[in-house]
């Protein structure tokens, strides 16, 4: 390992493996820092388990003696991409623009029409499946077939419709065809417990190894856990701390530039804990904006089971998970609240049936009742916007450390009375749906749940009210920048990663340009 | 019930054999699959024969036998509770599946998401509460009731727990006892494999769509 490079990413999940690949490619000198293992794709999960082969039914995500995911520092190369359902939605102007358009939260300073090629780029380098819907606020894609819709979506479809609302193929970074080396999804439901083929895209398989293989520019460092960032007198970075997880020994690297991919929290974490006399509140924080604005996705669950489907016989339908998905309707319509909401549906696989909990009864008959209504039972997720309000913020746990001895985070986020009207009203609908397609509805505990870290970092053209600019650039801090999703100054409905991964794209795109020049001065 | 991969071929319709003959088609068997893999060439230098090799070894090596936390009485009480919850029908009921086994390896662990309660408690308490309500009701414990006696006592409970009226203490302890029992019995091989006959975690060349699924086709048609 060396000490200097041109570019230093942290992190190597969507964003940073999406920076880090494609800076590679364009001949720039990058060194990735990840805090977790290598982990085999293909061995080292339990993605094929059943419950009963475990004493507690609880599946471990990885097999004995197999490291990897041990703490939010340190999942492992591919990040969470290796655990990720995969649905991948573009961003509409509608989402880069909202305050614009309602004068709620804050606009991004960049538009559609600048991520569009990056978008493009991205899902043709990783593989997109999806159907052209042509609808204005969910943007078509570069798309292979998208999967066939199930029986329970074709049912919520014809309920929707009769509501006026539309149900359309999912869109998802999982190939449905061979493509460059990678096999086709072969829908055995395990999504989210590593495909082991290499069907769904992750950064390390698709992105971080061929570009490590094949440019001769990229080096990984796994096992190294960044805890500080140094800062010179030209408010630059000038290095990075970091110590290998599994030593403990300590090392420092050199970088013209610092891209932070270390995931909403953890990157917000890092800014906090690199303290210095220029920088007294963290990094790039004279402003006090680090940590502010945070705004996960809100999320309800409502679920049941589909009339028509109870006393049917089970088929192998778990496929790739949620095959459908509800785009935001209400953004047009007469509403008391403003932004908007989507709904994610049949994400569920088969192997636990948690809601047999639910059915009344006991004997032979309650029996009879969870048996037929194991095919039937479908739910769908309700995931909203909320707006930045002063009590939704990250910041670092005075007291509690992690197992490395660093500062965990602690997120926080509250509803206002406008947040709380979206909430209700996306239930209201996600029930109204289900009931229009003939469910028997189960119990909710009507509580909202948070889900997609977004905001803390967030990008502005006001350094005041900012912490990165329309590059991504950290303003207080002329070589760093950030990719994550803590940069989202504003959240959309619309599930984030392909986000991520096209605003990394084109932080590299332009730093590579940059480099070429021969700028590169800051 | 005839399981759907047999059935009565001369009483079915054309059109559920091609159904059925669409489904079956698409699906592969996993070895079928990893050949299938074997023929291209993937990125990462990734192995078929490491897919079937771990494959092989995903189970946890047994564990020690779990500590006993209940008393002989205690478990054959408990053993009894599971069975009246889900009984031996067509399939295996929760004692076969070996449900009391796995709720007295919970309450030994005490795991804390049955938050509020310690479950070593929870669970003397409500088997001792059970015994007495049958003594007060029949003048005799719980195991010596005849069944039909024994889901007298119960099933106002169930009812009671289902409904979330869950002041009382033996409302608690049938709610508790009552999920532990779904959550072991469904869980469980025969549960899940011969009650609910999950078909998934199989890999397949296509998606049968809604079309060609079993779904329209009552368990009979098959």
């Amino acid at each position: 390992m060396k000490r200097d490079y041109e570019v230093i990413v942290i992190g190597a999940g969507a964003s940073g493996g999406t920076a880090a690949s494609h800076l590679a490619r364009a001949g720039v000198d990058v060194l990735v820092l990840e805090g977790g293992p290598r982990i085999q794709t293909q061995t080292d999960f339990n993605t094929h388990g059943l419950p009963f082969e475990y004493p507690r039914r609880v599946i471990p995500i990885m097999r004995p003696g197999k490291p990897g995911f041990d703490s939010p520092r340190s999942c492992g190369v591919g990040g969470k991409t290796l655990l990720w359902n995969a649905v991948a939605l573009r961003y509409s102007q509608r989402d880069f623009k909202g305050a614009t358009r309602e004068d709620a939260g804050m606009d991004w300073p960049i538009d559609y029409a600048d991520m569009a090629p990056y978008y493009s780029k991205v899902e043709r380098e990783v593989g997109l499946c999806g159907q052209r819907d042509g609808l204005e606020d969910l943007p078509d894609g570069e798309f292979l077939p998208p999967a066939p819709l199930k029986c329970s979506d074709e049912i919520l479809q014809r309920g929707a419709a009769r509501l006026g609302i539309k149900l359309i193929h999912v869109r998802k970074a999982t190939l449905t065809r061979f493509t460059n080396g990678r096999p086709a999804c072969h829908y055995c439901g395990n999504c989210m417990a590593g495909c082991d083929i290499v069907a769904k895209y992750n950064s390390a398989d698709v992105q971080l190894y061929p570009a490590e293989r094949e440019t001769g520019k990229l080096e990984i460092r796994e096992n190294s856990i960044v805890y500080e960032l140094a800062v010179d007198n030209e408010s630059r970075v000038s290095e990075v701390k970091f110590f290998d997880r599994e030593s403990g020994e300590r090392a420092a690297v050199r970088g013209r530039k610092v891209i932070m991919a270390c995931s909403c929290e953890q990157s917000v974490g890092l800014l906090l804990m690199s303290k210095s006399s220029r920088f007294p509140n963290g990094l790039g924080n004279n402003s006090q904006q680090v940590g502010k604005h945070f705004i996960p996705h809100v999320v309800c669950q409502i679920e049941g089971f589909l009339k028509e489907l109870i006393g049917k016989s089970t088929g192998n339908d778990e496929g790739f998970l949620d095959h459908a998905y509800i785009p935001s309707f209400m953004h047009d319509r007469q509403r008391d609240y403003p932004r908007s909401f989507g709904i994610q549906l049949g994400y569920h696989n088969r192997r636990r049936a948690m809601w047999a909990r639910q059915v009344r009864g006991m004997g032979a008959s309650f029996k009879q009742a969870v048996r037929e209504r194991y095919p039937a039972f479908m739910e769908v997720a309700g995931y909203m916007e909320m707006l930045p309000n002063s009590e939704s913020f990250i910041d670092l746990d005075p007291v509690e450390t992690d197992q490395y001895g660093l500062p965990r985070t602690r997120a926080r986020w509250h509803l206002t009375d406008s947040d709380w009207k979206r909430w209700r009203d996306m239930r209201r609908w996600c029930i109204k749906i289900m009931e229009e397609s003939g469910a028997e509805l189960l119990r909710d505990d009507e509580k909202p749940l948070g889900n997609h870290a977004l905001g803390g970092c967030r990008m502005g053209a006001n350094a005041r009210t900012s912490v990165v600019d329309a590059h991504c650039r950290v303003h207080e801090v002329l070589n760093l920048y950030i990719v994550d999703g803590s940069v989202f100054p504003s959240a959309s409905e619309k599930n984030p990663t392909l986000t991520m991964m096209a605003l990394a794209a084109r932080v590299a795109d332009h730093i590579a340009q940059e480099f070429k020049r021969g700028g590169a001065q800051s | 019930m005839s399981s759907p991969k047999t059935s009565n071929m001369s009483k079915s319709s054309g059109l559920a054999d091609t159904r059925r003959e669409a489904v079956e088609g698409a699906k592969l068997n996993r070895r079928q699959t990893l050949q299938f893999l074997g023929c291209l060439s993937v990125t990462g230098g990734m192995s078929v024969a490491g897919c079937e090799a771990n494959r092989q070894s995903n189970a946890e090596p047994s564990p020690p036998a779990a500590p006993r936390v209940l008393s002989e009485a205690e478990f054959a009480l408990l053993s009894r509770l599971t069975e009246l919850i889900i009984p031996k029908t067509d399939t295996a009921g929760a004692i076969e599946a070996k449900v009391p086994e796995y709720i007295e390896a919970e309450i030994a662990v005490n795991p804390q998401y049955y938050v509020g309660d310690d479950l070593r408690v929870l669970f003397a308490d409500g088997l001792r509460w059970i015994d007495a309500a049958s003594q007060a009701k029949f003048k005799r414990d719980f195991l010596q009731l005849n069944e039909s006696e024994q889901y007298r006592l119960l099933e106002p409970l169930c009812a009671a727990a289902d409904a979330g009226e869950l002041r009382g203490r033996s409302v608690q302890f049938m709610r508790t006892l009552k999920n532990m029992t779904v959550d072991g019995y469904y869980t469980s091989q025969v549960g899940l494999m011969d009650e609910l006959r999950y078909q998934g975690n199989t890999p397949q060349a296509e998606f049968a769509n809604c079309a060609v699924q079993p779904h329209h086709a009552k368990p009979s048609e098959f």
